[in-house]
């Protein structure tokens, strides 16, 4: 007898979910993540998925570490390529005070953020662009065993799309503690060697030899990196060995800020840059700008973006707190169990 | 209703593309979220696999930086957390399979109308859910990424984050236990 066989008959004609079976799963989806909708059936939210009411206001407080360091002028002369603006923002980094976040303390970092938002055009059923302009700020405990927080709040748009539709006021997600996925960036990166070898032999075991692949792991670690700048030094170290890197002198991140960029032809008409300061070779932040009009089909229909359009985020500030602030009280709680 | 342009494009690269652009985990969601819920709703009943899929793709679409780039197919990462997901309603779990084993019906699906199963297929059924209801979390969690799901031992391994050799194990060991059902040697 194989049991697997008649395991696998067990209820074997329930159905697939239909579309609108799912419309409630997937508009909660949308709405967080702030995708256009399609036009809803008939959405039953049976239960506010994960929404509930005002936890204890957590008390606040600013203990300011503020890392803002200014690394004084790194050699002199013009940068000559991608590699040297990477060993002088490396330098930088090297020079930059490490935080270290006592017993419950939190890293605060503040960050400003420039997203896409397509709605539909009832009139024609198109998805034109908007683009959003936002806040971000995020909590990260030093210890894995407490609960972290971010607030997202957008704060102009340009575009078509009704104000409802991106500005939903100041947004707090509290994340409860757990195992698993595992813990937030000050405590899963303090495990990261600081050793330019030890780090590049890490990233090659997590992504393998693609150039791509590693590039786009390394601009997500960079971006988590503020958090810790003797890391930072090493990651930018490894950027400069990557295929395919280039020198953009001029640009501006999203926070208006000018700076200088390394940056990747990802293919597909998008380039993705890592964005420094141009006299303190500090990173700025990461964006990824359309070098041609991109097209593409999505289940709601075609999207275009155009030529020079761009998102991306940049790092205001990062510093050490003693506690979550008060959160707001439509607070989303998200619990990943393990 | 996926275009096909997109339908080629691996889950990875989805959700890569998510980074920037949040609109690209929808069509992940879409090619998934349908045989996910069917998943859950075997485990679950059908009210239960709703609220499933919307805490699964919420937590996915947070966490969507961490996920692993040389996982092209994203399902071991999305039924790993939907394993997670299911576990915390464990005694809703079993209470459905007792109630099944005691009248040969899902409580859940009466008011649904579903027909009756034959008398044949009960006397397969019962047993066999008897069984599914006495193994460890763990074990059934493994077994039902199989059987249900169809995952290998490494995608099992990669859903629950333990060694292929646990994987091994925990199936022999589950398996074992619904053949002595089946055989009418182990009652549950």
């Amino acid at each position: 007898m194989d049991e697997l066989k008649e395991l696998g008959r067990l209820w074997a004609d329930m159905p697939e979910a239909s579309e609108q079976d799912l419309a409630a799963s997937r508009a909660a989806l949308l709405s967080r993540a702030g995708m256009p909708q399609r036009p809803r059936p008939r959405i039953r939210f049976r239960r506010p998925a994960l929404r509930v009411g005002l936890v204890g206001a957590l008390a606040t407080g600013l203990s300011a570490v503020i890392v803002a360091a200014q690394v004084g002028l790194l050699g002199a002369g013009s940068v000559a390529n991608a590699q040297d603006l990477l060993k002088r923002a490396s330098a930088a980094a090297a020079g930059q005070e490490e935080l270290v976040p006592g017993p419950g303390q939190y890293v605060h970092t503040k960050m400003r953020v420039r997203k896409n938002l397509y709605t539909r055009d009832k009139a024609t059923g198109k998805l034109p662009l908007t683009v959003v302009h936002g806040n971000e700020e995020r909590w990260d405990p030093a210890d894995a065993n407490r609960p972290w927080l971010m607030r997202e709040q957008s704060y102009a748009a340009e575009g078509p799309a009704l104000r409802h539709l991106w500005d939903r006021g100041v947004v707090d997600i509290l994340h409860e503690p757990s195992y698993c996925p595992g813990p937030r960036a000050y405590a899963r990166l303090g495990d990261w060697p600081s050793d330019v070898g030890q780090v590049r032999a890490k990233l090659v075991a997590q992504v393998g030899e693609d150039p791509l692949s590693q590039w786009n792991e390394l601009k997500r670690l960079v971006k988590e990196s503020v958090v810790r700048p003797s890391l930072s030094a090493a990651l930018y170290r490894v950027v400069a060995e990557v295929d395919g890197i280039e020198l953009v002198p001029e640009v501006v991140d999203v926070a208006g800020r000018p700076g200088m960029a390394v940056a990747m032809d990802e293919g597909g008409g998008r380039r993705s840059e890592l964005i420094f300061d141009r006299s303190t070779y500090r990173y700025l932040g990461e964006r990824t700008v359309n070098v041609a009009d991109v097209r593409e089909d999505t289940p709601n229909g075609t999207i275009t973006q155009p030529k020079g359009a761009t998102t991306g985020t940049a790092v205001l500030g990062v510093e050490l707190v003693p506690s979550l602030p008060a959160v707001s009280d439509k607070v989303s709680r998200m619990k990943i169990p393990c | 209703m996926a275009e096909p342009a997109t339908a080629e494009v691996a889950d990875t690269d989805l959700i890569r593309r998510s980074w920037r652009e949040p609109e690209a985990f929808a069509v992940l969601f879409d090619r998934h979220a349908p045989a996910l819920h069917r998943y859950a709703a075997r485990r679950l009943g059908p009210d239960s696999a709703d609220d499933v899929v919307s805490e699964v793709f919420l937590a996915a679409f947070e966490h969507r930086q961490r996920y692993r780039l040389d996982q092209a197919d994203a399902r071991p990462w999305l039924y790993g957390i939907a394993s997670n997901v299911i576990g915390k309603r464990r005694r809703a779990e079993l209470s459905r399979y007792r109630a099944y084993v005691r009248g040969g019906v899902d409580p859940v699906e009466i008011g649904g109308g579903l027909v009756e199963e034959g008398v044949g297929t009960l006397a397969v059924n019962r047993p066999l859910v008897a069984a599914l209801a006495g193994l460890r979390a763990g074990d059934r969690d493994a077994l039902l990424l199989v059987a249900w799901v169809g995952l290998t031992y490494e995608e099992v391994a990669a859903a629950l984050d333990i060694p292929v050799g646990t994987v091994r194990s925990r199936l022999n060991r589950a398996r074992k236990k619904v053949r002595q059902a089946l055989e009418g040697t182990d009652h549950g």
